[in-house]
């Protein structure tokens, strides 16, 4: 935990200064001044009254929640520092940065259309009544392609090296990231950490998928389990306590309560003031066209429309993702990470100053598949407000991360090469026969990480996963099942002579199952 | 009435001589299927001679084909002990939605008189419908005293959503009516079964129709009786967009009753957000791969579909196992009452055998509804995916009818068929009273329509121990249909079993 080293005097400042800045407080503080003002408080013994009324309504679990959201988002920066401390880390991300602003603008220049504008009034209209049918709208696409995929932000990563780091013979040959002197966990530690997993204990995400197999009837006592997780989870469920719904994901949850687990330790269960955030959000859509919108409905409609899974969501993907990106409160995110947002100049109409704005308004540009952080979400929620929020945490957590270069762990820097050393001490012989086919492991992997397995695998399992994520609040879960995907699929790579087998091996993940390869992953010998 | 005589023991099946033939005059995926298992196509006879030829063991027909081979067995050559024919003689009684409608009235009212009123509501799994002309003033009553309720017609035959409308208001109805001249109508045509003439304002493809009312040499092909029905407003959506489920039931015999579910399906969505505003836009209403396709956004290679398991998937992370498996239960006892509604009427003809195609809408309550049963689905694949699924489908139909005589019948499931009813509900496991598995509302049918089909292995297992399984039993039929019996005594089997014919 990096909030250890801060000093604990420090974070109560910061925590005090920082969490009436969070949504959720306005109603909390409401609801605590009419505590604070009911018959049952009394100027005798207030202090004792008070916090008897503050449990008695459930108050202080919405102001625990509040400092754990708080410590979970703002205040896993980098270590000791508040952003990037590595100056060739900076450099890359900016000359990164700058490429995809060229060519955002290249594409603006040949589109001969603005980065944004107003709309006009008939316009609004329009936009208003196709609100929730972004599908039909007719706007050509044609033109616009996504920015950039995950392989042109591979092929930059794979560039990083370190000024200060000499490579010697062997080393060169082992990993293609060994230059980047990041510290990452070993097997001996992932083991520590997600021990529950391999314990051996019965997990639900195992008892469902016999169930959907049709085979329930062959396992005698399914029903132990199902029942015991369901009343645990209602239970959890009605205390609201987010530590502990994070705990108990960990050993899985019954699917019709995981949308609301996933709210509780997410926060993002709706509250008058999310609604009001998310109509606000609307109607910056409805009055203002940016033309990274088109690029989000083009990436929508080459991933998640094209999706056996996912094309019915089509809709509220666009509702979700119009919205977040004119998401000004995310530009906190720059704050703790390496991430600098691209800014325009706006002609302004009576002044004679032009003002710079960021461009997106939420800084973040979306690269080719980025509607996979949402889409797997849509299972869980009809509405579009508890979506937005439930996405918009995750990725204020997690994913920002895995689409920027930063020396941070949880980065995707880091977790490349916690991947390639795992693959390489555990999987030895298989890492050897694939470099002996000059492939790069890490090619193969990388859209997956970078997508959170999202699009790969189908969606119960992609939510199982980040059950995980959630549950062990640790994105080296996606490291690890991808050197559990290879090994279980080992057998038929190593017979593979060509690059091309390789890829093809390794093309459907269709029937990977997440748990079992987890264990397997996580029961290598450690040494 | 009484009840028919049991058919025949399974005809020995050894004088076949191989490659075995078939005869199926449409095209693509039943014939790419049946060449997979070794198969050959029977050639077909030319139109002028009115020849039979009966080199074939199974024959894939369509009705008029039907109607043409049985009247060449009744006039002068009967059907050879193997053959299979791809249709019952009477399959309206369940496929027009006329028909439907009335059995299962009727059925419902035998429920009732033996079981109690709770047993025969049971069977309200269709929306209230009127027959026109037939209950027409039953349902102009009906219409005036709920002036809220949306209807829809459909023609009693349809299929491929022509000819259907959708209205409220009176005006509608009467100019709908008045297009529509009941004084000519003749609805004594049974055998007309999926033409009938356009109509309506909605109506989208007239094509393909007039093509095939110019190959059918029907005299007359019009189909006047209509069924309306209350339009159900609160459809379970998904993504915003309606949907029905489509699901497929292999009847080996009416009398018994004996009938496979297959597990595969899907769910077909409709193109737009669903609204009741637009009552005259196809695409957000009907869900039919055929108005769909006519669509100017369908993108074939994506298809509008969901697999069933993809469903399943989607409502048990939205609802948990237990509703889920709740509303499947739901629909395999539709399956069950439907089939049995029209046992007694259609012919228990042992040659004969059908594959349905059921079509089931979900609403906002997780309860399923019957719109209408298929006896003609459409084999023709719409993308990739479909076609394996359809492969799959017609390749383990033939191996349950099993000519080939590879299999003991004592199977409980071939491939992706599950035997659901066999003379009597079949259980998925006999041998345990449903609590133990972690079922509290009694004992697991053996169906599971939505669960993963893994076929391929399934039927390598099932040839092994069958050919084992041969060698060890008595070959004596007798002796086979005891093993066979799968009758429980337990009491709440009762409720399953149709009630005696009056």
């Amino acid at each position: 935990m990096e909030g250890h080293e801060v000093n604990i005097h420090q974070l109560a400042t910061r925590v005090s200064m920082e969490i009436p800045l969070m949504l959720q407080y306005k109603s909390f503080s409401n609801d605590l001044q009419k505590a604070a003002t009911s018959e049952e408080v009394r100027l005798v013994d207030f202090e004792h009254s008070l916090l008897h009324k503050i449990k008695g309504e459930s108050l202080d679990v919405k102001l625990r929640n509040m400092v754990y959201y708080w410590l979970k988002e703002r205040c896993s920066g980098f270590k000791s520092f508040t952003s990037e401390p590595l100056d060739y880390m900076k450099r890359f991300q900016e000359s990164w940065e700058a490429r995809i602003w060229k060519s955002i603008i290249s594409m603006a220049t040949n589109m001969g259309a603005p980065l944004a504008k107003g709309r006009l009034n008939s316009e609004q209209e329009n936009v208003e009544e196709n609100w929730s049918e972004f599908s039909q709208w007719d706007i050509d696409l044609s033109r616009f392609k996504p920015v950039y995929s995950p392989k042109d932000f591979l092929d930059c990563i794979l560039h990083i090296s370190s000024p200060n780091y000499n490579l010697n013979g062997s080393e060169k040959l082992w990993s293609s990231l060994a230059s980047v002197p990041i510290k990452v966990k070993s097997l001996r530690e992932l083991k520590c950490l997600f021990g529950d997993l391999t314990t051996g204990e019965t997990h639900y995400g195992l008892m469902r998928q016999l169930e959907l197999d049709g085979e329930s009837y062959a396992v005698s006592s399914p029903k132990l389990v199902h029942f015991q997780r369901a009343k645990v989870g209602e239970i959890v469920d009605s205390k609201g306590l987010a530590p502990v719904a994070q705990e108990f994901l960990k050993k899985g949850c019954p699917t019709a309560l995981r949308g609301t687990i996933y709210q509780h330790i997410l926060g993002s269960h709706i509250a008058k003031e999310h609604l009001q955030y998310y109509h606000e959000l609307r109607q910056a859509v409805i009055k203002s066209d940016l033309l990274i919108d088109r690029l989000t409905l083009k990436d929508v409609q080459l991933t998640a429309a094209n999706d056996d899974q996912y094309f019915v969501f089509e809709d509220s993907l666009y509702q979700v993702l119009l919205c977040f990106n004119r998401d000004v409160g995310l530009l906190d995110l720059f704050e703790r990470s390496n991430k600098k947002p691209l800014t325009a100049t706006c002609k302004a109409n009576n002044k004679n100053q032009d003002a710079i704005v960021v461009y997106p308004p939420n800084g973040i540009v979306p690269f080719h598949g980025f509607s996979m952080y949402v889409a797997p979400l849509c299972y869980l929620y009809d509405e579009p407000e508890p979506l937005y929020f439930t996405f918009r945490a995750l990725y204020s957590r997690y994913f920002f991360r895995l689409h920027e270069i930063s020396s941070h762990e949880n980065g995707i820097v880091g977790l490349c090469i916690l991947f390639e050393k795992l693959l390489h001490r555990h999987e030895t012989q298989l890492w050897f026969h694939l470099r002996s086919l000059r492939v790069l492991p890490l090619r193969v992997v990388f859209k997956w990480l970078m997508k959170g397995f999202s699009g790969y695998l189908p969606a119960e399992q992609v939510l199982q996963l980040w059950d995980l994520l959630l549950a062990y609040d640790s994105i080296h879960i996606f490291a690890l099942f991808a050197v559990g995907v290879l090994s279980i699929r080992k057998e038929n790579l190593m017979k593979a002579q060509q690059p091309q087998i390789v890829d093809a091996v390794l093309a459907d993940l269709s029937s990977i199952k997440v748990l079992p390869v987890l264990q397997l992953a996580l029961s290598k010998e450690a040494f | 009435m009484s009840m028919p005589p049991p058919p025949p023991p399974m005809p020995p099946i050894s004088f076949i001589p191989p490659p075995l033939r078939f005869r199926c005059t449409f095209s693509g995926t039943i014939c790419d299927a049946m060449r997979r298992r070794g198969w050959q196509q029977s050639p077909e006879p030319s139109i002028l001679s009115r020849e039979v030829n009966s080199d074939w063991s199974l024959f894939f027909c369509d009705m008029t084909q039907f109607r043409d081979a049985m009247i060449n067995v009744t006039n002068y050559r009967p059907l050879l002990d193997y053959q299979r024919l791809g249709h019952f003689r009477n399959c309206q009684e369940i496929s027009r939605k006329n028909n439907l409608v009335k059995n299962l009235k009727r059925f419902r009212g035998r429920l009732e008189r033996a079981f109690g009123k709770a047993t025969g509501d049971k069977c309200l799994f269709m929306p209230e419908t009127f027959i026109l002309p037939s209950e027409h003033s039953k349902f102009l009553a009906e219409f005036r005293t709920n002036s809220d309720t949306l209807w829809i017609i459909k023609p009693a035959a349809g299929a491929q959503g022509r000819g259907i409308f959708i209205f409220k208001s009176p005006t509608d109805y009467l100019t709908w009516r008045t297009t529509f001249d009941y004084d000519n109508a003749s609805n004594d045509d049974p055998l007309t079964d999926n033409n009938n003439a356009p109509i309506t304002c909605v109506t989208t493809n007239d094509q393909p129709q007039q093509q095939s009312q110019n190959l059918s040499p029907r005299i007359d092909t019009r189909a006047d009786t209509y069924v309306v029905q209350k339009y159900i407003t609160d459809p379970y959506l998904i993504g915003g967009r309606k949907f029905d489920i489509r699901f497929y039931v292999l009847v080996t015999s009416f009398t018994p009753l004996r009938c496979y579910i297959y597990r595969e399906g899907f769910a077909r969505f409709s193109a737009g957000q669903f609204s009741l505003d637009a009552l005259q836009d196809v695409y957000i209403h009907l869900t039919n791969v055929a108005i769909q396709k006519t669509s100017e956004d369908y993108n074939p290679e994506k298809g509008s579909k969901w697999s069933l398991q993809s469903l399943r998937e989607y409502l048990s992370a939205r609802h948990g196992r237990e509703k889920v498996q709740g509303l499947f239960n739901t629909i395999d006892m539709i399956v069950i009452r439907t089939l049995q509604s029209a046992v007694g009427l259609v012919s228990g003809d042992p040659h004969c055998f059908e594959v349905y195609g059921f079509d089931v809408l979900i609403d906002r309550m997780l309860k399923p509804w019957l719109l209408e049963v298929n006896a003609s689905p459409a084999f023709t694949p719409s993308n990739e995916e479909d076609y394996v699924l359809k492969l799959g489908l017609i390749d383990d139909t033939a191996t349950v009818l099993d000519l080939e005589g590879r299999l003991t019948t004592l199977e409980i499931r071939i491939g992706g068929y599950d035997l659901l009813y066999d003379d009597g509900p079949v259980y998925a496991n006999p041998n345990d009273s449903g609590h133990a598995i972690g079922w509290d509302n009694g004992r697991k049918l053996n169906s599971f329509l939505g669960c993963k089909n893994d076929r391929v292995p399934q039927l390598r297992d099932l040839h092994r121990s069958a050919s084992i399984l041969k060698s060890l039993i008595p070959s004596e039929p007798q002796e086979i249909l005891k093993l066979r019996n799968r009758k429980s005594n337990n009491k709440d089997d009762r409720f399953l079993m149709p009630p005696a014919l009056p």
